[in-house]
């Protein structure tokens, strides 16, 4: 008789328990529209940002996580200037975002990485080349911001990193704390013997090929993963986008991952300094990711603009994992063509106001100037 | 006399039209199901084409670079072996449950715990997956990691040299057999339910104890009933979603050390939720030759299902 009724007890948890994890995905939910909205009052209401041109109508855009954060700001304060524009961004990845421009089911991609020569033939289709017109997909750059390795140790909180030691973490050859690589990076800090948690991302990320970009560049021989918006990692743990990563992050003592830095500072995660090619530990800042880019080289061979950055520019200022992110966009043939250059030139010119509180960077000038050239050609 | 042949010619033509509808009825699932695999197959044979490794042993899955080179082996074994623990968890707690409600619990109590159980199973998985990621995760690490420390020994505990517990195939398992507890409680119930209250009394007229009816009169009779409930159960784990893509580190691993959310883990259901909104055509067809591949999977285990009961039900009538 005991046993059985205790049965009956575990039954009534379960109950409870079900009844839950509704209240915590409730909260959950919160927790993802308050991502949208930065708590400091300082963007809102009176200093916000001024639209230009504003536009009506409604459009949807997708992709790359790197840019989501800021994506969501420009969103919200656009709409509340221009009363008729209704816009939404997901943050699904800039593989994902790639191909649903492809298909159809957004107005405008948001990508870290640049469209292969099979992700364009899809996007030019999507836009009407070969129905006897020339239109094609475009890149815009949109903002720049930085890629950083956010971690869970306990009390340490000024960790500094170089890539080389980066790229063993990753591969899982350090696997603790206190190993020799991590130590001469960081002179005179108690490190303790946890054993270290590599996250990944598991979808196609951007994030993932800016990270390997710089890795292939910086960490030599050390990195023999190549780059790309997949690898074929060797172990760690892996999330899905970077709210997945960063949770993963959260809960695991020890962990390490790589995400922008507006989704270390929402989260409150600590974050590393890395190491450039001057020999500097630098924090990620708008000023050193600007410098991070001063040296970026850009590539117009493809009828847009590519910005190629140089992971291994000699500033010492300059932080590594600085990184530009686009908007894809068809050069005409747009279904709201008004709506998307509105909202773009907002962000370039207006919007840039919100880049510090959120973790991002202001583009770099030439390239800044040609991409509101880009926008406004777009029809 | 002629009011009444109307109302008879009605009454056929009403009959034939029933007829003809639930005749439809039967052969539209039939159509479905037969549309659905030859969808399957079409647009499966152009990536397996394309495909330049052994679909059936390779374990990567990277189906958009070049060359194409993708496999099922690690998605399979995910897939079998975190359903295959879910229905070894979930089995006998689920039968004692049904056991309980039927044979010992007082009427006041069996409605109530009843009724939890359904609502249990009415709740979404994808709520599941929240659950088990935001709240199961970091409490259930502290039992993983007793577990691997203490009986480490036993191969299929052990974490190995840079394992951590966490989101591991043995918490994906835990989250699918919750999800599957209260199907499996619930049909074992009405089986339990079904067996002649004659039996039951002869079992006990001849002196048997409780336990000795549950085991001599209520089991054998529902032993086919409590298998099907079983495969309904392991079938919703094999194709079982978003929960897994939500709690387990997705990887294209293998490996027998379930504590280790480091190897971490996959099933194919969970992998097509998880790339297909990145993945280009080839990589969308790839991902529906996996699907085709859980459809055979599924095929298979209610084959046997069928197989088992059909045997079990045989035994039961010989005696």
């Amino acid at each position: 008789m005991k046993v059985t009724s205790r049965r009956a007890r575990l039954v009534g948890v379960l109950g409870l328990v079900a009844s839950g994890a509704l209240a915590l995905s409730a909260c959950g939910s919160d927790n993802t529209a308050g991502t949208g909205t930065p708590s400091s009052a300082g963007s809102s209401v009176g200093t916000s940002p001024v639209a230009s041109t504003c536009a009506t109508g409604s459009a949807s855009g997708g992709g790359s996580t790197f840019q989501q954060n800021i994506e969501l700001q420009w969103i919200k304060d656009y709409q509340q200037q221009c009363s008729g524009a209704t816009l939404a961004y997901a943050g699904t990845g800039s593989g994902a975002g790639k191909s649903s421009f492809g298909n159809g089911t957004v107005d405008w991609a948001g990508s870290d990485s640049d469209l292969k020569a099979s992700e364009q033939a899809a996007a030019d289709k999507r836009c009407g080349n070969g129905n006897g017109t020339g239109n094609r997909a475009i890149q815009t750059p949109i903002t720049a911001g930085a890629a950083v390795l956010t971690y869970n140790l306990g009390g340490v909180d000024n960790l500094q990193l170089s890539a080389p030691t980066i790229a063993g973490i990753f591969e899982g050859k350090i696997t603790s704390w206190d190993a020799p690589q991590i130590k001469a990076d960081n002179p005179g800090v108690a490190l303790p013997p946890t054993k270290i948690v590599p996250v990944h991302r598991s979808d196609k990320s951007g994030t993932t090929n800016i990270f390997s970009s710089f890795l292939r560049a910086d960490a030599g021989a050390a990195w023999t993963l190549g780059s790309g918006e997949t690898l074929d990692w060797p172990g760690g743990q892996s999330g899905n986008g970077s709210n997945g990563t960063t949770t993963a992050v959260k809960q695991i003592k020890g962990g390490i991952t790589y995400t922008e830095l507006s989704f270390a500072k929402l989260n409150n995660l600590p974050f590393a300094k890395i190491k450039n090619a001057a020999g500097d530990y630098v924090a990620a800042t708008g000023d050193s990711v600007s410098a991070g880019l001063a040296d970026a080289k850009v590539d117009t061979t493809h009828g847009d603009i590519r910005v190629v950055v140089d992971y291994a520019s000699t500033n010492p200022a300059a932080y590594p994992l600085s990184a530009v992110t686009y908007v894809i966009t068809c050069n005409a043939g747009n279904k709201n063509a008004a709506l998307l250059k509105g909202f773009f030139s907002y962000a370039l010119n207006a919007g840039t106001a919100v880049d510090d509180e959120l973790g991002y960077a202001p583009l770099p000038h030439s390239i800044a100037t040609a991409a509101k050239a880009q926008v406004a050609s777009i029809r | 006399m002629s009011a009444t042949s109307t109302s008879v010619r009605t009454r056929r033509f009403a009959d034939r039209a029933f007829l003809g509808l639930t005749g439809a009825a039967g052969v539209l699932v039939a159509v479905l199901i037969v549309a659905i695999g030859t969808f399957l197959v079409i647009q499966a044979v152009p990536a397996l084409r394309a495909d330049t490794t052994n679909f059936f042993t390779t374990k990567t899955w990277n189906p958009d670079q070049s060359p194409v080179a993708f496999g099922i082996a690690a998605l399979v074994f995910g897939t079998i072996v975190s359903s295959g623990l879910a229905l070894l968890m979930a089995g006998p707690i689920a039968i004692g449950i049904a056991l309980y409600i039927s044979e010992y619990a007082p009427r006041r109590l069996a409605r109530p715990l009843g009724y939890t159980v359904d609502l249990l199973a009415a709740v979404p998985s994808v709520v599941y997956g929240l659950w088990g990621l935001n709240f199961l995760v970091p409490y259930s690490s502290k039992l993983q990691q007793f577990l691997a420390d203490h009986v480490g020994w036993i191969p299929l505990f052990n974490l190995g040299r840079s394992g951590a517990v966490g989101r591991s195939v043995f918490l994906a398992s835990v989250v699918l057999a919750l999800m599957i507890l209260p199907i499996i409680a619930a049909i074992s119930r009405e089986v339990f339910l079904q067996v002649p209250q004659a039996n039951k009394e002869a079992a006990l007229a001849l002196g048997s104890t409780k336990l000795e009816m549950i085991r001599y009169s209520v089991l054998p009779h529902s032993r086919s009933g409590v298998t099907g409930a079983l495969m309904l159960g392991l079938g919703r784990a094999l194709g079982e979603t978003i929960a897994v893509a939500l709690v387990l580190s997705l990887s294209y691993r293998t490996s027998l050390h379930i504590l280790d959310a480091n190897t971490g883990g996959n099933t194919i259901a969970a992998n097509i939720a998880n790339q297909y909104q990145g993945a280009e055509p080839t990589g969308q067809k790839a991902l529906i030759a996996s699907g085709l591949v859980l459809f055979v999977i599924t095929f298979g285990v209610n084959a046997l299902a069928r197989l088992v009961v059909s045997r079990g039900g045989n035994r039961t009538a010989a005696a």
